[in-house]
């Protein structure tokens, strides 16, 4: 059953419910997180660390959640500083390295059983690769998860005009790799 | 030219069987070991002995407080007279002394006065010969 978010705020309010409501965030949000994070580290297994750690961070934090912001945007951004860290982290990692960590994701496009797309479809993700991290933050929320300019404003604390901006860029620069060769 | 309009929006990214299935379960062990695991801070580990600390400060100040109620810790003791005369620097004693010899003094002052103003020998003897004498021839 899935819990409208004022019920869960109200139980949030409430030390003794806390827990149950916290419950019902992660059922409710666990999925969209998850894929969230996937469409920006392409792989399963460090898609799962960073959900789980998204919502460990959640729970911990629990005290500073402001009741008059919405639950899933207060996810969302959490879930985005886990997977923005997690990438400075992997490209420290790739320095010396022969290929950079965006190239390594793309290998992984290609050969990872657990992305089933055709060839257009691997084309399209590895376009979006190559965009810039905030850009392609921008491109997923507004393009896959269906979020508001308003919605993404909130969690990447951002002007509207300047995401709008940002997804117009990144829809110009992936149809221009697409066409690319 | 392709444009992202003629590229059909889908979801690729696959997950193992049943992954959605278990992860809250996933989570919410995460979280409960983390609570289990959770470094203390310095005032939970010394917590048993800032309280054992507290709780014998508060015993002693209780023991100290109650022995000064039923103990009387300056009693009043009303002296006798011979600790008054023995006692040298006795405030009272000190006063009446000066008060003594003041008056001593005063009646010194008098006597010298008197002594001052003293007839001389010779006019008394003139004088009580003189009457002396009327009185003899009068009574005797």
């Amino acid at each position: 059953m899935i819990i409208d978010d004022n019920a869960i705020i109200e139980k949030l309010r409430n030390p003794k419910t806390r827990n149950e409501a916290f419950d019902s965030i992660v059922k409710k949000y666990s999925n969209q997180i998850y894929y969230h994070i996937r469409r920006m580290v392409i792989d399963h297994d460090d898609a799962n660390d960073l959900v789980q750690d998204s919502f460990l961070k959640a729970y911990t934090n629990i005290d500073k959640f402001r009741f008059d912001s919405a639950i899933y945007t207060w996810i969302y951004r959490i879930a985005t500083n886990t997977c923005l860290n997690f990438l400075e982290k992997k490209k420290r990692q790739f320095t010396f390295s022969a290929i950079s960590y965006e190239d390594s994701l793309a290998d992984k496009i290609e050969s990872s059983s657990y992305f089933d797309g055709d060839e257009l479809q691997k084309k399209l993700q590895k376009s979006i690769l190559k965009l810039p991290e905030k850009q392609r933050l921008v491109f997923n929320m507004k393009y896959y998860d269906d979020l508001k300019y308003e919605e993404i404003s909130e969690i990447l604390k951002t002007s509207v005009g300047g995401l709008k901006a940002s997804y117009h860029h990144a829809v110009n620069k992936i149809e221009k790799f697409i066409n690319e060769d | 030219m392709k444009s992202l309009n003629d590229i059909p929006k889908q979801n690729n990214f696959k997950t193992p069987e049943g992954y959605f299935d278990s992860l809250d379960k996933k989570i919410a062990e995460k979280i409960k070991n983390n609570e289990e695991n959770k470094p203390k801070s310095a005032f939970e580990i010394f917590k048993p002995y800032i309280y054992m600390a507290a709780s014998l400060i508060i015993l002693a100040s209780a023991v100290k407080f109650g022995l000064n109620v039923l103990v009387d810790k300056d009693p009043v003791v009303k002296p006798d007279i011979e600790t008054i005369a023995s006692t040298e620097s006795n405030y009272f004693l000190d006063e009446f002394y000066d008060d003594d010899i003041a008056f001593y003094e005063y009646l010194s002052e008098e006597e010298e006065v008197y002594a001052s103003n003293d007839i001389s020998d010779e006019e008394i003897e003139n004088y009580l010969s003189q009457y002396y004498i009327e009185y003899e021839l009068q009574y005797e």
